[in-house]
């Protein structure tokens, strides 16, 4: 019986190992989202901008559209801020977005700077909201169909590639769905 | 000095702390015992009081009593054992001044030994109140005071153009990128936007702010910079930097391939756009030779055939350059005039400055004044003999003055003999005298020469066709 003590560390370790092991495999990036597929979660969010549009899952329904949750003092937003500017103003796609505990001024300010690429902005300053999204960081972004369900979801920054390689031809598909 | 002092006696205290307890030796213990006495007395004196009270019986204050007195008896018993030299005493006490040597001399030079490589007694005291304004970026105090001077003039004078400039600049230097965008905005707000180079500077100081990413604001401004200056490299760069941000990869290289196109060959711009190009080709899949442009032909003229220039000769700035682009003709040619003025005066001065001649001599070719040209370059062969550049140029000039290209002068020809001296296979010198030759039916000559420049000519270029025919031509006559 207290062989078996001296056992255990080296038991411990080999669970551990294999967790690890199992662990390093996968693709950190990929993070399952429980709310693919499903529709987005009830809210109402107050407008950020004064004569601008304010966020609400009723408004998420009848087209295809992303959502893109941003904040001012988010370092990699600025990255895919062009990216977005390009799709809303270039390549057709409406583009909403929370603005994630964020003050309201700086926000304002950043969106004067960088230009704004959003149809509607929900400020949602103490990020309740976004928990019920399953946020956990900004920026991401959500493609919606038009039955107001998420169907992708992006963590961190929204690059060029991405864009290219999933994003318009899901949008392409969901609005070919729609149509048919 | 004093630095040394202070340290000196700290030293000592810190020596002096670590050897009290060993120089001490056991007289700690002696204390202890004393203490212990001490209890013990006042147990028994206590227990007297117990018992005068009648909290305890004569009986058991007799064994306490006892108790105590034996306590009493080996506190002392080993109190005299210790004070007695014991067999192990004097030895423990040599260690340990043995020890205490040893510390004295380890704990003073053990500190200097720790102090010397690392630390710096000449650095001059930080006071609190410099060390708050401490620099970012690790500028000199002196720049930071500069800084400050300068922000309190553009305070009382916020309409100072050139001070807002100046500070924008100096703050892009020092990477507070924000403060530079706030100075650039200031200056653009003074010249009512009219400038378009300070509008491209503000504009790139907002990108440096935004991490370099290239907002949208900046990117109006650089199109408003295009459309008073379709030339702004800047502009043109940043908003093929902005297409490629957003994703439009395509857009940007064919920006930056417009941009090389336009660019002269010597901008010192053109190492970064051409690295742009090979990265977004390298993107797209494309092959990098089949987009990468040629860019126009360098500002200022490399002067091909004046090996012995200096490479700081004093030519038209960068700036002079730019301005003679937007200049009209007569404008431009007041400036070419005013220079060759100045030069010429200098060379009255300096008659031997051989390339200054040369330059001279060839600016009076481009204004047309073919005879002060030829003066120039004499004055420049005299000055340098055996110069081929300048003969030659003084040949041409010569040729230019008096004579037809069929005819050359005779004192051009004699300045292409001594050349073809020098160098027997100058193309200029061949050809010309070669020429004269055949004008002079020397016919053996010419071909001769003609023959050894043929060797030197690209087979199909029109100089070769020429010469050619020219020597067909001396077949025929011969």
């Amino acid at each position: 019986m207290r062989r078996l003590i001296y056992i255990l560390p080296l038991g411990l370790f080999v669970v551990l190992a294999g967790y690890f092991a199992v662990g390093l495999t996968r693709d950190p990036s990929v993070v399952p989202s429980a709310l693919i597929d499903k529709p987005v979660p009830e809210f109402t969010l107050p407008p950020l901008l004064k004569d601008g549009q304010g966020l609400a899952s009723a408004e998420l329904k009848g087209k295809v559209q992303l959502v893109n949750v941003f904040a001012s003092w988010c370092v990699p937003c600025r990255v895919e801020h062009p990216v977005l500017m390009r799709l809303a103003k270039e390549q057709g796609v409406t583009v909403k977005a929370i603005n994630y505990k964020d003050k309201p001024e700086d926000a304002i300010r950043w969106l004067n700077q960088g230009g704004n690429p959003y149809a509607a902005i929900g400020a949602d300053q103490d990020g309740r909201v976004s928990i019920d999204w399953g946020v956990y960081g900004v920026p991401e972004t959500y493609v919606i169909d038009a039955e107001g369900r998420i169907r992708y979801k992006v963590v961190g920054p929204v690059m060029p590639d991405e864009v290219e390689r999933h994003i318009l031809p899901l949008i392409k598909s969901l609005q070919g769905d729609l149509q048919g | 000095m004093l630095f040394w002092i202070v340290a000196a006696a700290m030293t000592a205290a810190v020596t002096a702390l670590v050897l009290t307890p060993l120089l001490r030796g056991r007289r700690g213990s002696t204390g202890r015992a004393a203490y212990d006495m001490e209890v013990y007395r006042d147990q028994l004196k206590e227990l007297e009081r117990d018992l005068a009270r009648g909290g305890i019986d004569e009986r058991q204050a007799q064994a306490a009593r006892a108790e105590i007195g034996r306590r009493m008896l080996a506190v002392a018993d080993e109190d005299t054992r210790e004070a007695a030299p014991s067999p192990g005493g004097p030895s423990i006490s040599r260690n340990s001044r043995w020890a205490a040597l040893a510390l004295c001399v380890v704990i003073p030079f053990g500190a200097l030994a720790v102090y010397v490589p690392t630390g710096h007694p000449n650095m001059p005291g930080q006071p609190f109140a410099s060390r708050e304004a401490a620099p970012p970026g690790g500028a000199t105090p002196e720049i930071m005071q500069a800084i400050a001077k300068l922000r309190q003039h553009l305070k009382d004078d916020p309409n100072d153009l050139q001070g807002w400039l100046l500070m924008g600049q100096t703050q892009t230097r020092m990477g507070d990128f924000d403060a530079s965008a706030e100075a650039f905005r200031q200056a653009v707000a003074v010249s009512q936007g009219k400038d378009p180079s300070i509008l491209s500077s503000y504009a790139e100081a907002m990108t440096a702010a935004a991490q370099g990413v290239v907002p949208e604001e900046a990117s109006r401004t650089f199109e408003a910079v295009l459309q008073a200056d379709p030339h702004d490299a800047r502009a043109h760069y940043y908003l093929a930097l902005a297409r490629a941000q957003a994703g439009d990869i395509r857009g940007a290289l064919d920006r930056w391939v417009a941009l090389v196109k336009q660019s002269p060959a010597d901008a010192p711009w053109l190492p970064t756009v051409r690295q742009r190009i090979t990265d977004t080709a390298g993107q797209l899949g494309v092959d990098v030779a089949s987009v990468m442009p040629q860019p126009l032909p360098p500002s200022q003229p490399q002067g091909q055939s004046q090996p012995g220039a200096p490479p700081n000769a004093p030519g038209p700035t960068r700036d002079q350059v730019a301005g003679a682009a937007n200049m009209t003709p007569e404008q431009r040619d007041t400036m070419i005039r005013g220079m060759v003025d100045t030069l010429a005066t200098r060379l009255r001065d300096n008659p031997n400055d051989a390339d200054g001649w040369l330059r001279l001599g060839r600016a009076y070719r481009v204004l047309g004044e073919t005879d002060k040209a030829t003066e120039a370059l004499r004055s420049g062969v005299q000055a340098a003999p055996g110069r081929v550049d300048l003969m030659t140029a003084y040949a041409d000039a010569l040729i230019a003055s008096g004579g037809s290209d069929e005819a050359p002068p005779a004192p051009a020809v004699t300045v292409f003999r001594d050349v073809l001296k020098l160098q027997p296979d100058n193309p200029q010198a061949l050809y010309y005298v070669g020429l004269d030759a055949a004008r002079t039916d020397n016919t053996a000559e010419a071909s001769q020469l003609w023959g050894k420049l043929l060797t030197q000519l690209q087979p199909g270029s029109p100089e070769h066709a020429e010469v050619q025919a020219r020597l067909d031509g001396l077949k025929r006559g011969g």
